[in-house]
């Protein structure tokens, strides 16, 4: 009867994502035809010609081209516009969507970024430098305006289109390999043929991640990372991919061995908090049921929420930025605070408590179980318990919390 | 005394969670979707005008990503 019920449940969650995917494809084609117009409200009989070019009149009766293209920055892509008349002159340059850090932004604009475009010809771009401490958001700006000019110049002047960048860049490459480099050292201390101490070199390894992971990389995924995967926006190319593979890596050795590796082992700020654990020597905490199905809850309505706005960042509520980077609201740093004083007391509690990734690794493990028929025995009120962290695979839903009383 | 202070870190994780998502969404929803970040025009005298101001988003409470590499 649970199995059914908890089937259900997972069908309904998957189809609300689903919906919500849905409602923010068609919620963002409105906006864009809306935000053209507002780009310059003078320009008259705005006609679309192809995807991302838009042709109107101004004043004069002048034709008037409206070129979009996008950027990766480091919170999503940077939607740019710039505006040209006939003469390949940039009249106008609008950053029309984003989803960066707001002071990142107000520098960008106050060390004038966006006016280096102006009045200068689509041919001949100026060598815009990128605003030092917000380079990711000025280079998603700057060449986003020359992706634009690029297009428009393609289709409506007959230049020569500019050449793509490359996919990785030398740095980004590293990191992925140091990603790649965890999780396959993390299946070997797993291995049955690992024959030294294994809790001792899975601390070694959860403290290594913290280093370079952490506070060096910044490369952790979070549920924000999982609503950039579902929503799509990764295709048009994302700053860092480091946590994007970081994630795929995760539910893949998930899926494949049953074991949640990511958790156990490589987390960094699962590792911060077993650090100070470890301190006190205190024990993980016993979480009630109803404690398990709200933080699923949370998790569910945050994705949602993230796909419907198309914004990844509004499933952020993981004080991860703000421990590793300082990157962070006021209440996420009361709550990095409020975690860290509380590994005093409990083992791990945000992992256990309302880590989203915990709720998503559930999922994956019952949906993966349901569809191999592994969850042979029927469900009883009181689970049996589990080592720390899904080390050993779970039977069901109630996974990654440690027994109920 | 155990489980008092598991609800109390549970409250506690659980209302600043919902503040922050709560902030976020809020944001979001209101934002006006025929609006532009930020414009600017050859025309526009910045010599002397004041920096223009966003059409419509409130990009100073746009939401801050986690671990920027800036």
């Amino acid at each position: 009867m649970k199995i059914r019920l908890h089937t259900s449940i997972a069908f309904i969650s998957l189809a609300l994502v689903v919906a919500a995917w849905f409602g923010g494809s068609l919620r963002q084609m409105d906006a864009v035809e809306a935000r053209v117009r507002a780009i310059r409200p003078d320009i008259t009989a705005i006609q679309k010609m192809e995807p991302g070019l838009y042709e109107g009149r101004n004043a004069q009766n002048q034709p008037l081209y409206i070129a979009l293209e996008s950027h990766p920055g480091y919170g999503g892509p940077v939607l740019m516009a710039i505006v040209v008349n006939t003469e390949k002159r940039i009249e106008t340059v609008a950053i029309v969507e984003s989803a960066e850090t707001g002071p990142y932004l107000t520098k960008i604009i106050e060390a004038a970024v966006p006016d280096a475009f102006l009045g200068g010809s689509i041919d001949k771009l100026p060598h815009v430098h990128a605003v030092s401490g917000a380079t990711m958001s000025s280079e998603a700006v700057i060449r986003g305006t020359a992706r634009a000019a690029a297009m428009l110049g393609a289709q409506r002047f007959g230049l020569p289109p500019a050449p793509e960048p490359p996919l990785l860049g030398k740095e980004d490459m590293v990191r992925l390999l140091v990603v790649a480099g965890f999780f396959i050292v993390a299946l070997i201390v797993a291995s049955k043929r690992f024959i030294w101490n294994k809790n001792r070199a899975r601390l070694i390894l959860l403290a290594t991640s913290v280093g370079v992971l952490g506070f060096w990389y910044g490369s952790q995924f979070s549920l924000a990372t999982v609503a950039l995967f579902v929503s799509g926006t990764w295709l048009k190319g994302v700053a860092s991919w480091a946590p994007l593979v970081c994630l795929l890596l995760a539910v893949a050795v998930l899926i494949l061995t049953r074991k949640n590796l990511y958790c156990a082992a490589i987390c960094p700020f699962g590792g911060i908090q077993e650090g100070l654990s470890r301190i006190t020597a205190c024990s993980p905490p016993i979480v009630p049921t109803w404690m398990v199905w709200a933080s699923r809850l949370l998790t569910l309505a945050a994705l949602c929420m993230a796909l419907y706005c198309r914004s990844p960042s509004d499933a952020t509520y993981e004080p991860f930025g703000k421990t590793f980077n300082g990157v962070g609201s006021a209440v996420l740093f009361a709550l990095t605070v409020a975690v860290l004083l509380s590994s005093l007391v409990f083992k791990r509690p945000w992992c256990r408590l309302l880590c989203p990734i915990t709720s998503l690794s559930d999922y994956v493990q019952f949906v993966r179980n349901r569809l191999s028929n592994k969850v042979a025995q029927p469900e009883g009120d009181d689970p049996a318990p589990q080592k720390n962290n899904g080390a050993t695979a779970p039977p069901a839903m109630n996974s990654n919390h440690t027994k109920q009383e | 005394m155990k489980r008092f202070l598991l609800y109390v870190v549970f409250i506690v994780f659980a209302g600043l969670s919902l503040t922050e998502l709560l902030s976020l969404w809020h944001t979001d929803w209101k934002k006006d979707r025929s609006g532009v970040v930020f414009v600017r025009n050859v025309t526009d005298n910045t010599a002397t005008a004041p920096v223009r101001q966003p059409v419509v988003t409130d990009y100073k409470k746009m939401i801050e990503v986690q671990g920027a590499d800036h």
